[in-house]
């Protein structure tokens, strides 16, 4: 668009005063995906029943009415990933300046993180491998994973951290 | 241990008993503590919302609901919707492959963000959206930037598609650059390719802009 050019027009949303169960089977076909979409990156209920929660109430007053199913669920997904933001940059203080010397330094790092789960836990040296399931998958607590591995429980503590630095492509020992 | 040891612990013994994780800065572990998440997400069972929660948020979506009227997808529509949900195996068990789906984006552009009820929103003098400037705006629950593409006026969403931290604007080599995981975009919204995740990132959405006199306005839902 030219700078000057007032277009594109605003599309108007017919007030067609769906009744209540109409949104609430749209919500009731939609809540569980994104509440997996949101836990996969929260990791953690108190937080993804609030993002979860926090997007339906913003998103859903302004769905269009003549909108497909993917694309509320991008819409969704979309909201979900702002309400994320202001939750990280409120609990972490991170990614929150628009122009962060810093921030811009670290985001030159060239590695990437690795999504592919199963894939990352397969390339791992298989006592880290098995630490991370015992822990993540199975959810041992640090005594039964000891326990499984036959190692101290420091020990274990210190393998976890160590197991999940290195699938995260970081240096196992952090500097600080 | 380190202090950092300490911190990536308490970060992963939060998330395993399923409570939230301690406050401040991750420092060097951001992407150690974001594959816990996704680790911990992988759990059998544990990633799917509980039927007492569905319910609660349910009730309160019917009295937002009552106090304003939601416009809303016509019924041909989300019964095929919810014909989907249902043909999906609702119940079925959690684990690695449903992660998979639940981390991907789908493919394609992800289109502009034009809400249903908007309002034009001045966030820039067009004087300061300068040729190599990004202007950052927040509006109407939409992070942006406005800035110029081309010669021309241009606003795009500034939060990374991956797993929504906001952008840092990159002029020198003209791109965002998501400081969480690193994925990039071009001023375009294209994502850059080459990194592992890259195909899992899809483009930014841009949002609707115009030069009203001095002022550089976005469409922005309206504000609740």
């Amino acid at each position: 668009m030219s700078v000057g050019d007032v277009t594109p027009p605003l599309r108007v949303v017919e007030d067609a005063g769906p009744s209540p169960a109409d949104w609430e089977a749209v919500y009731r076909s939609h809540v569980a995906a994104l509440y997996r979409y949101v836990y996969a990156r929260t990791g953690n209920k108190p937080d993804a029943e609030d993002v979860t929660s926090t997007t339906f109430m913003r998103a859903l007053p302004r769905l269009r009415p003549d909108v497909s199913d993917g694309e509320i669920r991008a819409y969704l997904r979309t909201t979900a990933r702002t309400v994320m933001a202001d939750m990280w940059h409120e609990r972490r203080g991170v990614a929150g300046n628009p122009i962060d010397e810093e921030n811009l330094a670290n985001a030159w790092a060239p590695e990437p993180t690795n999504r592919d789960v199963e894939g990352i836990l397969t390339a791992l040296p298989s006592h880290y491998r098995e630490v991370l399931e015992l822990r993540f998958l199975r959810g041992y607590s640090i005594k039964e994973t000891a326990a499984a591995m036959s190692i101290s429980v420091s020990n274990a503590k210190v393998m976890q951290l160590r197991a999940l630095r290195r699938a995260a492509g970081q240096s196992e020992v952090p500097a600080s | 241990m380190t202090r950092a040891d300490r911190r990536l612990e308490r970060h992963i013994e939060a998330l395993l008993k399923d409570r939230r994780p301690p406050r401040g800065d991750p420092g060097d572990d951001m992407r150690a503590m974001q594959l816990a998440a996704e680790l911990h997400a992988a759990h059998p069972g544990s990633a799917e919302p509980s039927p007492e929660f569905v319910d609660a948020l349910a009730r309160r979506l019917r009295r937002q609901h009552d106090e304003a009227p939601v416009p809303m997808p016509q019924r041909r529509r989300f019964l095929a919707a919810a014909g989907l949900a249902a043909a999906a195996g609702v119940g079925a068990g959690f684990g690695i492959e449903r992660l998979h789906e639940a981390l991907s984006e789908g493919t394609g552009r992800t289109g502009p963000l034009v809400p249903a009820d908007g309002n034009w929103v001045a966030v820039a003098k067009l004087a300061d959206v300068k040729p190599g400037g990004f202007q950052r705006f927040s509006a109407g629950g939409v992070e942006g930037f406005v800035y110029t593409l081309n010669g021309e006026l241009q606003a795009m969403s500034a939060v990374c598609t991956d797993q929504g931290c906001i952008l840092v604007a990159d002029p020198a080599k003209e791109r965002f650059v998501c400081p969480c995981h690193y994925a990039t975009f071009s001023l375009d919204g294209t994502p850059h390719q080459g990194g592992s995740y890259s195909d899992k990132v899809t483009p930014l959405p841009t949002v609707s802009v115009r030069a009203t006199g001095e002022d550089v306005e976005v469409l922005v839902p309206k504000t609740i």
